[in-house]
């Protein structure tokens, strides 16, 4: 494992950078559903990776979200791409290829949504160098950005994200409490 | 240089006191009127949002199948306004014989396209056009005052307020627009909204049809354009005669 730079860039800045980045002027089509980022160590050094697969679906618009056809990761120190892969020729590393699933029915307004995101952001930006540094983390935030996550990605959606970084959701989950007897 | 409608080449009725177009300080280029809205705010409507809006259509019309082709669509739309006409099937056919588009195992997964690729597209047909990001409201108004059409990568669901198109995260563009004008109130000069054209039957007539020339509020536009990366490919401007 090599050692955790000093400056590791933020969630929120990493999200930031995404929506120009030169990945998606060049090679991920505008029509594209891109993740959240997802903090990961499994490359061993300090990354955010994500995923985009074909989106909305005008003709169709309850069909729900087709499976990954990318990913990629960025150095969370230097902001550089680290890896982009299309699922037709690298599979997802786990081997395992989420497939499409059903969006299960919104009961959320648009505004609900962005408030979603934006405490996940929060809660990300509180916890990742915890994450990063091998740090415990706060279980009260842990237990919160867990919520958040399963609250805007409920049942499947969330599965792409927990096959692309299984770490960082163990690392999530020590802090669950037990269920009570 | 300017638009050659006669109908929208005089300048609206003086409003002293009111906002003026030559407040913005710069010349306006593209046609512009003074509309009185419902709710009785008076606007001054730069580009022909009426007349660009008339012949659009929802997506997926192609003998491919391929259904996820905003951009594309939004490239023939601008094509046909600048007098190069042709059918969603002419430019898919381009774009998969040159390779400018993404194409799925599904085709209804195809169609996509980048930033680059509409650029591309654009420039082969014969309509010079450039890219841009993290634009500014101001800025994209000022394009259109200057006669640009440009069409803009937005999130759909935040700039419609339909939940099922937001995706997972509402700061990522995922549809594409043309953007044929823009509205400033009278009074104030602020921008009051943009005019789009949508293929991807966000914005409907009664029948189910696609309604071109739907007006998107500014606090929407900010939303889900210029808080997705403010990313817009721009065309030369159209030149009279």
């Amino acid at each position: 494992m090599e050692r955790s730079p000093k400056v590791l860039i933020t969630y929120s800045e990493c999200r930031r950078r995404q929506k120009v980045h030169h990945l998606r002027q060049h090679e991920i089509p505008i029509e594209s559903r891109v993740s959240l980022p997802i903090p990961t160590l499994r490359w061993n050094r300090p990354s955010y990776a994500f995923f985009a697969g074909p989106g909305h679906n005008p003709r169709e618009p309850s069909r729900g979200a087709a499976p990954p056809d990318r990913w990629w990761a960025i150095d969370a120190g230097t902001g550089r791409l680290m890896l982009y892969a299309l699922t037709s020729t690298i599979p997802f590393p786990s081997g395992a290829q989420p497939e499409s699933v059903e969006a299960p029915p919104q009961a959320r307004s648009v505004s609900d949504v962005i408030e979603t995101v934006t405490r996940i952001e929060r809660l990300m930006d509180c916890l990742v160098r915890d994450f990063f540094s091998g740090e415990r983390g706060d279980p009260e935030q842990k237990n919160a950005l867990i919520g958040e996550l399963k609250q805007h990605l409920p049942g499947p959606l969330l599965t792409p994200y927990q096959v692309l970084a299984p770490d960082f959701f163990a690392w999530l989950e020590e802090s669950q409490p037990l269920p009570e007897e | 240089m300017g638009f050659d409608n006669p109908e929208y080449s005089e300048t609206p009725e003086p409003c002293k006191e009111l906002f003026r177009p030559d407040e913005l300080g710069r010349t306006i280029e593209a046609p512009y009127h003074v509309e009185t809205f419902p709710d009785g705010r008076e606007v001054l409507v730069i580009g022909d949002p009426e007349r660009d809006g008339q012949d659009i259509h929802i997506q997926g019309d192609n003998t491919y199948g391929f259904e996820g082709d905003c951009g594309l669509c939004s490239c023939q739309g601008i094509l046909n306004l600048l007098g190069i006409h042709l059918s969603e099937d002419d430019i898919v056919r381009y774009a998969v014989d040159h390779g400018l588009c993404h194409i799925d195992l599904d085709p209804r997964q195809s169609g996509g396209t980048t930033l680059e690729q509409q650029t591309e597209l654009l420039n082969d047909l014969g309509v010079p056009a450039h890219w841009e990001v993290g634009l500014s409201m101001e800025q994209l108004a000022e394009y259109v005052e200057q006669g640009h059409y440009m069409i803009a990568e937005v999130n759909a669901g935040v700039l419609f307020d339909e939940v099922q198109g937001i995706g997972d995260d509402p700061e990522q563009s995922n549809h594409a627009i043309v953007i044929t004008g823009v509205a400033r109130d009278l009074q104030t000069g602020s921008i009051v909204g943009f005019y789009v054209n949508d293929t991807g039957g966000f914005c409907r007539n009664s029948d189910g049809s696609a309604r071109g020339g739907a007006l998107v509020d500014a606090a929407h536009m900010k939303s889900g354009w210029a808080d997705t990366g403010g990313l817009c490919v721009i065309t030369e401007p159209r030149r009279s005669g």
